[in-house]
């Protein structure tokens, strides 16, 4: 059964992309566009790994990843932030909330599915 | 696997276009001495979404400015530099040029080079804190020019010790081979971080890159236009410059030396993971592993790295450990390397500890956080995108057509069932009657799919009235109501340019200086209020201004020296109507209220093209309201059907005030005017649509038939008929796509039965009825005044 990523950004082209790239390589995407969103969703469904946006509206990315955490379904599961910021200290950050690691955009398509495919398998 | 990213580029523009959009309402209420730190954000955010998207899909000019702004933007948010007026003025004049650059590559029009120089260097400047902004020839990219063509040293752009305190570095950036055009593409984008200069290295280019974004940014700006992979970037002078950029694998063991720790992080790679290593590893990695020992030791983390490539090119990386999936085809738990494995091990424990530890913490502090940003704006519609699709309008106009012509397939069957016996097809009778309503509906939800609200035109105009007051010294409020008003989406474009113009003449001529309404004792500051709400069939849209208002008198001395035919005892609303007549006013116009005749003929052609009317309501001293009905869409119309000989016409039915048939004895003629018809007081001519059109029919007296009273632009006249044979809705056709363009007629619909009406343009009509009158004159329209009207209909 494929896999499904969930995929947390406010920017719909970006995330498009994302999900397009994603389901071009054989995964089922959920997509969310904000922090709150992308929590409502993954309750509704436990996902294989979360993609997340940083700097969104309503909720942002940390306190998505921190809020995934507390979650008895999303302790193993992997969560990467797409970030623009990839400062040591926002790096940190992501550690301490519980990102598993992070990708900096602007970002290759296939660059995406190869780190995807390195943590939760084709 | 390629992906194909122009496909996107629609679905970027558009959200471009409403991030720059919302930035732009947002910066236009901000409270500049105390800004609401949300609404900051949320202008942060604009910038920050619009520089990714522009970013990831290659827009690099649209990535630069953006990063500029978003800077400057950031250092507000987070209160190391206050607000100014200054700032909003940049950000305002930075979302203009940047949906300039939007416009260039979706539409292809021209971007103006300068301008975007401008405003960046205006952007950087006060971002560095100077209050004043750089002269207009864009100093700050212009500088490094000397230096290009430099053959082989590397030319002097050094950061002092303050500069380096503050964030800026030089970074040398090593080029693969380029293109001549590339390379200046290259400078031009990262001019746009800082200073830059070039030279030569070997047989390839290097750039020297002064500034204080990261060496991240200079990647992100460089990897639409080179290979990223074939970058070498560090700080310059940490190290003497390679002979070449080196391949991939050999980056970071040189950039590791210069132990440039936050280069490493700054360009955005690095594991501090317990990922395994793949059985291959080269002797290359090593020296990349060292180069993330000094990383993750700075978070407290053992990592390592894993793969046959190199990571840190890659941009991503992993901090906390996850189970490697057994069906990666490179996370193999093979790990030969012991080292690698103690600290994937020391890693993994650590990791547990800070999950136990870690977590908790920060969690309450991010919750309060969200609580707080959830109270401030706890109705804002997250999900509207994900519950609404784009449809292109080209498929909802088929869909409208094809329910326009079932709408006019019913009827006909509604037609041949009503000439049925009724007992005998009850059932029948029934069912038409059910798909009568059924087909109702249904036209009524699809016409109401190109419907959009008025907010579409409305939110340009703040920008407008607060340029455009600013320019003439004049403090305006601006004040829209009903903007969620909805009309047909072909009307909302065409409104635009009429609006504007009113909205113009309203600030410029109507709302006077400060000091004038000072000493009138008015507020300072004028209001200005567009308003949109529906009435009967109709839209209205008014532009209404508390300013100086219209003068009668000299409308009136102004249209007599004109040569228009005034006399004093007009009505106020003809006066002001005045200014619609061609060439009102003209450039010796200097009176404030006179100078509202500017144009305002084309904005009544437009207005009336669209089906609609203006009028004016004015004061002396108190302000000016301008009115304007338009139908709610161009597709279908409540018409009157009416007969005429043979034919049918239809009148719009919203024009329509009453009909009546007139006894002989309400029936005047009066000199010069032609035959009136007296109703409740008020003398109306009267217009025989017979004469007017040269169209034979039996009924010739108005006691004959029937009078329709319609208004138009603030003017009743008596339209003479045969009979009305009734009241429907009609699809609308276009005469002059289908065949030419008829003074007097607006379009053309098919009837039930099958037969084509023409649908009346009643101002048109109206004013063609003014200049002759068929009954007083006995001249037919068409014989003899056809060439006169034509032209009056034109101008």
């Amino acid at each position: 059964m494929a896999k499904t990523i969930l995929t947390v950004d406010d920017s719909g082209s970006l995330r498009q992309m994302v999900a397009f790239s994603l389901k071009a390589a054989g995964y089922d995407v959920v997509q969310a566009v904000d922090g709150q969103d992308g929590l409502n969703r993954a309750k509704e469904k436990t996902v294989d790994l979360v993609l997340t946006d940083q700097n969104m509206p309503v909720m942002d990315g940390l306190t998505l990843i921190t809020n995934l955490r507390n979650l008895a379904s999303y302790q193993k599961v992997p969560i990467l932030m797409l970030t623009t910021e990839s400062s040591d200290e926002m790096k940190a950050k992501g550690k301490a909330a519980g990102a598993n690691g992070w990708l900096v955009k602007p970002f290759d398509p296939k660059r995406l599915i190869e780190v995807v495919q390195k943590v939760i398998g084709a | 696997m390629t992906v194909d990213m122009s496909q996107f580029y629609e679905v970027f523009f558009d959200e471009a276009e409403e991030l720059l959009a919302e930035a732009e309402r947002l910066l236009l209420n901000i409270d500049v001495d105390s800004p609401d730190i949300e609404e900051l954000n949320a202008i942060f955010r604009a910038a920050h979404s619009i520089k990714g998207g522009a970013a990831t899909f290659g827009f690099m000019d649209m990535a630069g400015i953006t990063h500029v702004l978003e800077n400057l933007l950031d250092k507000i948010r987070k209160q190391e530099m206050a607000l100014t007026m200054e700032h909003v003025d940049a950000f305002l004049a930075a979302k203009d040029v940047i949906k300039m650059q939007l416009d260039g590559h979706r539409h292809g029009s021209e971007v103006d080079a300068a301008q975007v120089d401008e405003i960046s260097a205006t952007l950087k400047a006060l971002s560095e804190g100077k209050t004043e902004a750089p002269a207009p020839a864009a100093a700050a990219p212009a500088a490094p020019e000397p230096a290009i063509q430099g053959s082989t040293p590397a030319p002097a752009l050094t950061a002092t010790a303050e500069e380096q305190a503050s964030g800026i570095q030089v970074y040398d950036v090593g080029l693969p081979e380029v293109t001549e055009k590339d390379l200046d593409n290259l400078k031009d984008e990262l001019a746009l971080l800082g200073e830059v200069a070039i030279y030569k290295r070997g047989d390839k280019h290097a750039l020297l890159v002064k500034t204080d974004s990261s060496a991240d940014d200079i990647i992100s700006i460089c990897s639409f236009i080179v290979d990223p992979d074939a970058l070498v970037v560090k700080v310059a002078g940490a190290e003497a410059p390679a002979a070449e950029p080196a391949p991939a694998a050999e980056v970071a063991a040189e950039a590791a030396p210069a132990d440039a720790a936050p280069v490493e992080a700054d360009l955005g790679y690095g594991f501090f993971d317990s990922e395994p290593v793949s059985a291959d590893a080269k002797p290359a990695q090593a020296a990349s592993a060292d180069g993330k020992v000094a990383v993750a030791e700075e978070v407290g983390y053992g990592f390592f790295t894993n793969s046959g490539e190199e990571p840190q090119e890659e941009g991503y990386g992993f901090f906390a450990p996850f189970k490697p999936h057994p069906d990666a085809p490179k996370a193999q738990m093979i790990g030969d390397d012991n080292a690698a494995a103690a600290l994937a091990k020391a890693s993994s424990e650590a990791e547990a500890k800070a999950a136990t530890n870690a977590p908790p913490a920060e969690v309450k502090e991010d919750r309060r956080a969200q609580s707080r940003r959830e109270s401030d704006k706890p109705a804002a519609p997250q999900n509207a995108e994900s519950s609404s699709i784009r449809v292109g309008i080209e498929k909802v106009d088929q869909l409208i057509n094809l329910v326009g012509e079932l709408v006019i397939t019913q009827a006909m069957i509604e037609q041949r069932v009503n000439a049925l016996d009724p007992t005998d097809n009850e059932g029948l009778i029934n069912s038409v009657s059910q798909l009568t309503r059924n087909t109702r509906d249904l036209q009524e939800s699809v016409m109401s799919i190109r419907m959009m609200p008025m907010d579409f035109v409305f939110s340009r105009f703040p920008r407008m009235v607060r340029d455009l007051a600013g320019k003439l010294g004049k403090k305006v409020e601006f004040v829209t109501n009903g903007a969620t008003t909805e009309l047909d989406k072909s009307l909302i474009e065409r409104i635009v340019d009429p609006l504007t113009h009113l909205v113009r003449n309203s600030v410029d001529h109507g709302i006077e200086k400060p000091e004038v309404r000072r000493e009138l004792g008015k507020s300072e500051s004028g209001t200005l209020t567009l308003s949109a709400a529906h009435k009967g069939g109709s839209i209205v849209i008014e532009v209404t201004d508390d300013g100086g208002g219209l003068n009668r008198d000299r409308i009136l001395a102004k249209a007599a020296s004109n040569g228009l035919p005034v006399n004093e005892s007009m009505s106020d609303s003809e006066v002001y109507s005045l200014i619609f007549a061609p060439g009102f006013s003209t450039a010796e116009v200097v009176t404030d209220v006179s100078g509202r005749g500017v144009g305002m003929d084309v904005v009544k052609r437009n207005i009336s093209a669209m089906g609609g009317n203006i009028e004016i309501r004015s004061a002396l001293g108190y302000g000016t309201t301008i009115s304007i009905s338009l139908p709610l869409t161009l597709a279908i119309l409540d018409g009157m059907s009416v007969s005429l000989g043979k034919s049918l016409y239809v009148v719009p039915l919203n024009l329509i005030v009453e009909t009546l048939q007139p006894r002989a004895e309400d029936l005047k003629t009066v000199t010069g005017e032609g035959l009136m018809v007296h109703v409740r007081g008020e003398y109306l001519p009267i217009i025989a649509l017979h004469a007017l059109f040269n169209h034979p029919t039996e009924i010739t007296a108005p006691t004959d038939g029937v009078l329709l009273i319609l208004e138009a632009d603030g003017k009743k006249s008596a339209l003479f008929v045969d009979r009305l044979v009734g009241q429907q809705q009609v699809v609308i056709k276009s005469l002059e796509t289908n065949f030419k363009r008829i003074p007097g007629v607006s379009g053309a619909t098919i009837m039930g039965d099958g037969s084509v009406a023409l649908i009346l343009d009643v101002p048109a009509i109206t004013q063609m009825g003014q200049t002759t009158n068929y009954i007083t004159g006995g001249r037919s329209f068409a014989d003899q005044n056809y060439s006169n009207l034509q032209n009056h209909i034109n101008a």
